[in-house]
């Protein structure tokens, strides 16, 4: 699985890395760290991802 | 309001409502009245107070929070929309309201937040078993309130012993709010709180304490690009920080104790499972969505088939967005373990409310705390429970948990 968070939708709501911490990070104003950037999920997470894909409330996250 | 204005605004395929924003309903009123308009409708004009549009579902809800240079801060209530305060970052866009943000993120930080959780436990537990023993209390006002106040003066520095003056004037300021026609206690309010800021910037300012954990010294060391803050914005500031993290937390905190009190099998949900808490706060700031902005149009601009004007007013009621069941199935039943809850509780957009963190916080201990201790409990009392209008809450919150 394939996620990216969009740079500018992403407003540090948290939703994603408080449910799904081994997946998404924040940075310390507790916005994506992983804002701007596509990365890789490892198939043992692909659920949880998949949690705090659909727990953002901007749409900033998206399953490639 | 004049004929031809409603005319213009007629002319559009727009319904046109008259529903108020304001007034004292048996709790959960608002909420069904304002189901209702969304499902008749996904766009209005209200000519109630200084007339204004609506925006009903969570879609176009959400683009209007996430267009910020269309739907400007400059005003967020709609039946003030031209206010004579200057909230600090709250009625400020672009780039200006990043930087402020920035000078505010270390206090209310998700990693901030979490260095205060135990000072924040202390204050909830310290509320209830103040009234465990009397086996019932309004706990709008004697656990939400309280719990609330205490842990926002010790986040500002502020003292302990300020307390009832804050709840004073906050009351004061959202009684008015909502009411288009006077803003008179809601300005002595505020004069009230900012003649208080006045002093404690003076005090800090001749006596700094840390900037890391006196909020007051952390403004006063703080810039605003490369000019220090002055007196002023500072002021500014701090008056918004008090409307926003004082009522919100009391109101939230108090529909979910309504909520409990009045749902058993929920209730007992949370009892047996407690690690379900967090989750039953995202379901009751969805399903209780307390805070309705409005937003300026600073162009003419059509939506849902509605020809804004630029200077027209538009509520954006999040409790619509979070209701609706385009998004949220089974959307008018309080799910405790609902997934994918992508509510607009906090808006959406740079002005995602910056207190989210520590209002999620607040909320979990104190559910936590209280049904630790009060697993059982009804409405006391015969009277109906009532919200209020304007930014929504409960008025009163009898509780009784003796004599089940």
């Amino acid at each position: 699985m394939r996620i990216s968070v969009d740079q500018t939708l992403c407003s540090g709501h948290g939703r994603c890395y408080s449910l799904a911490p081994e997946v998404f990070f924040a940075d310390d104003d507790g916005f994506s760290l992983q804002r701007g950037e596509e990365f890789d999920v490892a198939p043992a997470n692909e659920s949880i991802a998949r949690a705090g894909v659909l727990a953002c409330p901007e749409g900033a996250i998206k399953i490639l | 309001m004049t004929t031809q204005d409603t005319d213009t605004k007629n002319a559009s395929r727009c319904p046109v409502t008259d529903w108020s924003v304001e007034g004292n309903k048996p709790a959960g009123e608002f909420y069904r009245e304002l189901d209702d308009l969304r499902e008749a409708s996904d766009a209005y004009w209200n000519t109630s107070g200084n007339g204004f549009w609506m925006l009903t579902r969570f879609e176009d809800m959400r683009d209007a929070y996430q267009n910020g240079k269309v739907f400007s801060s400059e005003s967020i209530i709609v039946n003030d929309p031209n206010p004579q305060y200057l909230w600090i970052p709250t009625l400020i866009d672009g780039p200006d309201h990043t930087k402020y943000r920035q000078i505010l993120n270390s206090y209310f930080s998700p990693a901030a937040v979490r260095e205060r959780e135990q000072i924040n436990r202390g204050f909830a537990v310290a509320a209830i078993e103040k009234v465990l023993d009397k086996g019932r209390c309004d706990a709008a006002k004697e656990f939400s309130a309280e719990f609330a106040v205490r842990v926002f003066l010790a986040m500002t520095g502020l003292p302990q012993e300020d307390m009832s003056d804050f709840v004073g004037w906050v009351d004061a300021i959202f009684a008015q709010m909502a009411n288009a026609d006077d803003h008179s206690e809601q300005l002595a309010a505020a004069a009230a709180i900012r003649t208080y800021f006045i002093d404690m910037i003076a005090a800090r300012r001749e006596s700094p304490r840390d900037a890391k954990t006196d909020f007051v010294s952390h403004l006063l060391q703080s810039s605003f690009y490369d000019t220090p803050l002055t007196d002023d914005q500072t002021l500014n500031i701090l008056e918004v920080l008090i409307l926003a993290g004082l009522d919100t937390v009391r109101a939230q905190l108090s529909y979910s104790l309504f909520h409990f009190a009045t749902h058993p099998k929920d209730r007992q949900r949370i009892i047996d499972e407690p690690d379900l808490i967090p989750s039953a706060v995202e379901e009751s700031l969805r399903y209780y969505s307390i805070v309705n902005p409005g937003r300026k149009l600073t162009e003419d601009f059509e939506i849902a088939g509605c020809p804004m004007k630029k200077g027209d007013m538009v509520l954006l009621d999040l409790a619509q967005a979070n209701r609706d069941p385009r998004v949220f199935s089974d959307a008018d039943v309080f799910v405790v373990d609902r997934p994918d809850n992508k509510h607009l509780a906090f808006a959406a957009g740079a002005h995602r409310c910056l207190g989210s963190h520590l209002a999620r916080q607040e909320l979990a201990i104190g559910l936590e705390e209280w049904h630790k201790r009060i697993p059982h409990y009804v409405i006391d009392g015969d009277e109906p429970v009532l919200e209020h209008g304007g930014m929504r809450g409960i008025i009163s919150l009898p509780l009784r948990w003796i004599d089940l």
